[in-house]
């Protein structure tokens, strides 16, 4: 198996639901791990018109606010089974720092000083509700005394063109998953049992 | 016996992928699945483009964004039918499936569950090799017809009370919070996406132990409704 790169975002709480899960992966193969930098967040790059006489803008109205439904079951959901309460997992967060961090200790250290930042973040904002902006914290969970330079454009560029945009992600020998509902295919993969019928 | 209601697009590849898996939680469970056309309105979110044969771009409203969502629901789909031995092309435009559709409440209104399941069988692994033109009323006339519904009467149904109930159930199914395929709703619970298939299990078997999370775990056995759907539309007799 040739390098596995996995892309997280540390902000985010879908990604910390199955966080033991995708660094468990790391028994089974090396594996890179990068922060995101991409977001897709809504595919048609606009919020729909209200609802007017004109069918298409109603249909537009009407479908977002069933979506909007759904994503707040879901986020109900994800609560649940990531033991977390709304007010610590529905607090503002700019993932910038604690990103730069992950992207140079995975850089110079390798891949477990990355397993243990993202474990220790994520832990730390979601279990803790500590403040993923505290540079003290994150010095102190990276173990050096100095701030990282930001990561590099092109680490965005490069996800863009590879169409890696959501979180957890990954890039197996040119094949991107992106979600973690893919991890049974992934550790299907990593495993070897490629002549075991995959999960679908 | 448990009821589950499964919305579908013939023209979705996700609904594609997500058949066989469904169907066997009806050979799995005690339930009985009640499907559903929901039929998208993908241009309205998603942008529109037509391809031409070579998979050049002919016709583009689409934001570059759009063309990474679309690009990658494709690529993504694709590699999973691949390992169900299913044949899934990109579609060269969007197609209008609510003719399908309405053909899937006609079977629904004149015949068994089992002339249903053939139906999807007959409409999606032609139409997925770009071999069906589901707008073409006498095609899917003749998908019935292969399927065991009655062929007679379906074009005042789908000029009449059947297009008149597809519409108002396009309506209603957005204010009950349906908006994608393939959703799945049991006891009042909605879950959007086959990712969703292990919670339904789980609901089925009575919700014992913790919630599990999202997957795509299903190891298809050898038996059962989704093994068949596998078998494609050539093995309906």
């Amino acid at each position: 198996m040739s390098e596995v790169f996995c892309y997280v975002d540390l902000t985010d709480l879908a990604t910390y639901v199955a966080l033991d899960q995708i660094l468990a992966l790391s028994a089974l193969s090396e594996v890179t791990y990068l922060p995101l930098m991409v977001s897709l967040s809504s595919a048609s790059g606009r919020k729909p018109a209200q609802e007017t006489h004109d069918p298409l803008a109603a249909y537009k109205a009407r479908r977002q606010r069933a979506r909007d439904a759904f994503a707040a079951a879901e986020h109900v959901r994800l609560l649940t089974l990531a033991g977390v309460t709304p007010d610590i997992a529905d607090r503002p967060r700019d993932g910038e720092l604690a990103h730069a961090w992950l992207h140079h200790v995975s850089m110079h250290s390798g891949s477990d000083a990355a397993q243990m930042l993202i474990k220790s973040v994520m832990d730390g904002i979601f279990r803790d509700g500590l403040d993923i902006e505290d540079r003290d914290w994150l010095r102190a969970v990276s173990g050096t005394s100095e701030d990282p330079p930001s990561v590099p454009d092109s680490v965005a560029t490069d996800q863009i063109e590879q169409g890696i945009f959501k979180s957890p992600g990954w890039l197996i020998e040119g094949e991107r998953y992106l979600g973690r509902e893919h991890l049974p295919m992934i550790r299907h993969l990593l495993s070897g049992a490629t002549n075991e019928t995959a999960p679908v | 016996m448990k009821r589950l209601e499964v919305y579908i697009d013939y023209k979705s590849p996700y609904a594609f992928v997500a058949m066989a898996p469904t169907l066997q939680l009806e050979f799995q469970f005690d339930v009985e699945i009640d499907w559903f056309p929901l039929t998208l309105n993908l241009g309205s979110y998603l942008g529109t483009a037509r391809t031409n044969n070579s998979g050049q771009v002919i016709e583009n409203n689409r934001s570059p964004r759009q063309w990474m969502a679309v690009r990658y629901a494709y690529y993504d789909t694709r590699r999973y039918a691949r390992q169900l031995g299913l044949t899934l092309r990109g579609t060269q435009k969007i197609w209008d499936s609510s003719i399908a559709a309405i053909g899937l409440l006609w079977c629904k209104a004149t015949s068994k569950p089992e002339v249903v399941r053939a139906y999807h069988r007959i409409v999606f692994h032609p139409f997925w090799r770009r071999e069906l033109d589901i707008e073409d009323r006498s095609i899917v006339e003749g998908c019935l017809e292969r399927a065991g519904a009655p062929k007679s009467g379906f074009a005042d149904y789908l000029n009449g009370e059947g297009r008149s109930n597809h519409d108002q159930l396009q309506d209603d199914i957005l204010d009950r919070g349906y908006f994608g395929v393939p959703t799945f709703v049991i006891d009042d619970e909605i879950y959007f996406g086959r990712e969703h298939l292990p919670l339904i299990r789980w609901h089925l078997a009575g919700q014992k132990g913790a919630c599990p999370d999202i997957a795509y775990d299903t190891v298809m056995p050898q038996q059962g409704f989704g093994r068949e759907f596998l078998a494609g539309a050539e093995t309906v007799s």
